[in-house]
């Protein structure tokens, strides 16, 4: 028999919340549509209060007969949930299908020591599977059966006696990350947006006040002077919007650590909003080495990887390292990611692909410049930015480059950021070479390699490689595919 | 390499007809309802004009060139196509990722007894336009016969 577990009672309190919050606005409505139509004889003025009253009795009596229908169990396969009130649903979930189980909670939750698990299959669904409020030791036993269940228990403890790989970010770090976020240069602008508007919102009155006010601060004030405020004005507002930055970031990201268990990562993080996620290493199907333009200067970098159907934010990436030194890469990737652990030698685009490349992209920025210099007054000093835009370019095609080894395919880009993608062969849904009419007089072609996503799925491109090299690829690739299925 | 059918020039004259016909409805549409009193409605109206034509001139000369560009062949590792004119896409799905193949008739290819393919792997899907009927029929359960002996 199967022993059938309650949720825990904090349910309740977030289930009364929910429905509030849900039907405030019907009741609203629905109130002063009612206005005082009705006559005195039947309570008047008291029905409006007394409608408040009944639906909060209901939905807090509903909210109660939910949580107690709503139980779980744990058996060898799978997890067994029952829920609703009207009509009772039962859902089974085998542990083979579970994806992702998440814990996350909030402030209020927090202090009553509940935490939320969401647990995940690959199935299209946007909201998670199976959505439910437990104490922490429950949260953590539930997940733990999850990860394990299959497995042989002393098994898991032998290896729990190993020392789990383990890469935790320093307060630090997470500065020096705010620090060079591009959330400074959005808040600057959305502060400076603000400001520019500050003159519609402020009253008349308050304005003209203001205005001679500062009328006569200004008349006894040069030219210099005011260059000098505008100045600590900006410098100001940079300021500001680097401590939001810092503060968003350290809220977000405090105390992330990343842990290698067994076949899982787990990444936990937050400071208000403690998340806890758990990424199976199988799901991963590629990973990304990001380094900014800024960072990379700085010696930082960070890692995403993406995985099929995860959590709540369907195919978006995960980033399992926000900041890290560089130095810390190798080591990273043998503790956490074994798997994706590769020494690769890039095959560079060949020296006739750069005259196309140029060719393409500084078409594109000489037309966008032409307008600019026509329209806007001054705009032809633009032209001054053409050569730093070379340099640009010639940086970009020399990043160009991939890898194509026997499990793993590597390629590395720049748009912005140099970006380096890691591909297990066995995640390659498919493959493309593209190629126009110039490029195939040249013999290049473009290379676009597609992994799985929501929906549709995700491509990774590199363009302007040799167009024999991905000849030989796609041989070895379907000669990789033989090999594997003799297994 | 194998080809698609050769009617697929015809069809996709068809479709360009049919696309130019609905930008000649729109066209004729703003003409009719629209007070030409400014410049810019007279510019507007014009190259909805313009564009219908274009789209006629180039649906009816491609399909030939679209035809004799496109290829595919399927194999024990993987299925291959080879198709576009002006710049040439050459992709390779592997049979261990192709998930399942769809068929679909509208009622146009029907009396043509043609047939359009849909390879879908979990990274979008690929289309082969056209084909005969049994040849789509036999290349849908082949297909189907490679990637359920893989997965066996």
């Amino acid at each position: 028999m199967r022993e059938l577990i309650h949720t825990h009672k904090f349910t309740i309190f977030s289930e009364i919340f929910k429905s509030i919050k849900d039907s405030i606005f019907p009741i609203i409505l629905f109130l002063i549509s009612l206005g005082s139509k009705i006559p005195k004889k039947y309570g008047g003025n008291y029905t409006e209060i007394l409608i408040v009253i009944v639906f909060l009795i209901l939905i807090v009596v509903l909210s109660i007969f939910r949580w107690k229908k709503n139980e779980y169990s744990l058996n060898d396969e799978g997890m067994y949930l029952k829920y609703g009130v009207f009509e009772v649903h039962e859902r089974t979930l085998p542990f083979s299908q579970v994806h992702s189980a998440d814990i996350s909670s909030s402030l209020v939750q927090r202090i009553f020591n509940v935490y939320k698990l969401e647990i995940d299959t690959l199935g299209g669904d946007k909201k998670s599977e199976i959505s439910i409020l437990l104490s922490k030791q429950e949260a953590f036993r539930v997940k733990e059966v999850i990860f394990n269940g299959s497995k042989n228990k002393d098994k898991v403890e032998i290896k729990q006696g190993d020392k789990n790989h383990k890469y935790t970010c320093s307060l630090k770090d997470l500065f020096v990350m705010a620090t060079m976020s591009t959330k400074i240069i959005a808040s600057f602008f959305i502060i400076f947006a603000f400001y520019s508007k500050i003159e519609d919102i402020l009253p008349g009155k308050l304005k003209k006040w203001a205005q001679t006010s500062i009328d006569d601060s200004v008349k006894g004030v040069s030219r210099s002077d005011i260059i000098k405020y505008i100045v600590i004005l900006i410098l100001f507002v940079l300021v500001i919007s680097w401590i939001i930055s810092v503060i968003i970031t350290v809220i977000k990201y405090y105390g992330f650590e990343v842990i290698r268990q067994e076949d899982n990562i787990k990444l936990s993080y937050g400071l208000l909003d403690k998340k806890e996620v758990t990424i199976p290493v199988k799901r991963i199907q590629s990973v990304t080495i990001v380094e900014g333009i800024i960072k990379k200067s700085f010696g930082y970098f960070s890692l995403n990887v993406e995985t099929i159907g995860y959590g709540k934010d369907k195919g978006e990436s995960t980033m399992i390292c926000p900041i890290a030194r560089e130095k810390i890469l190798n080591k990273f990737f043998e503790d956490i990611i074994p798997e994706m652990n590769i020494k690769y030698d890039l095959t560079k685009s060949p020296k006739r692909a750069l005259k196309g490349f140029l060719l393409v992209n500084l078409i594109g920025y000489i037309v966008a410049m032409a307008l600019i210099a026509r329209f806007v007054p001054y705009g032809y000093y633009i032209f001054i930015l053409l050569p730093i835009i070379v340099i640009w370019q010639y940086v970009q095609f020399g990043d160009n480059g991939m890898y194509n080894g026997e499990d793993l395919v590597v390629l590395r880009y720049r748009k912005l950021s140099r970006e380096t993608v890691i591909v297990q062969r066995e995640c390659v849904q498919s493959m493309e070479k593209v190629q126009n009419v110039f490029q195939k007089k040249r013999a290049i072609a473009k290379y676009k390699i597609t992994i799985a996503g929501e929906i549709v799925g995700k491509s990774y491109v590199v363009g302007h490689m040799d167009e024999n090299y991905i000849n030989k690829n796609y041989i070895d690739m379907s000669s990789i595919n033989n090999i594997s299925r003799n297994y | 390499m194998k080809r698609i059918s050769s009617f697929s020039k015809k069809m996709w004259a068809l479709d360009g007809f049919i696309g130019v016909g609905i930008i000649l409805i729109i066209a004729v549409v703003l003409s009719v309802f629209l007070e030409f009193n400014a410049l810019w409605k007279y510019i507007l109206t014009a190259s909805i004009y313009a564009v219908a034509l274009l789209t006629l001139i180039y649906s009816q000369v491609m399909p030939k060139y679209k035809y004799e560009k496109f290829r595919y062949d399927i194999d024990e590792e993987k299925i291959s196509l080879i198709f576009g004119v002006f710049s040439q896409r050459n992709v390779i799905i592997p049979m261990k990722r192709v998930q399942y193949v769809d068929t679909e008739q509208g009622i146009i290819i029907k009396r043509y007894n043609l047939i359009k393919l849909t390879i879908h792997t979990a990274g979008g899907a690929y289309k082969i336009p056209f084909l005969e009927k049994d040849i789509g029929d036999k290349l849908q359960l082949d297909i189907t016969n490679i990637v359920r002996d893989i997965s066996i």
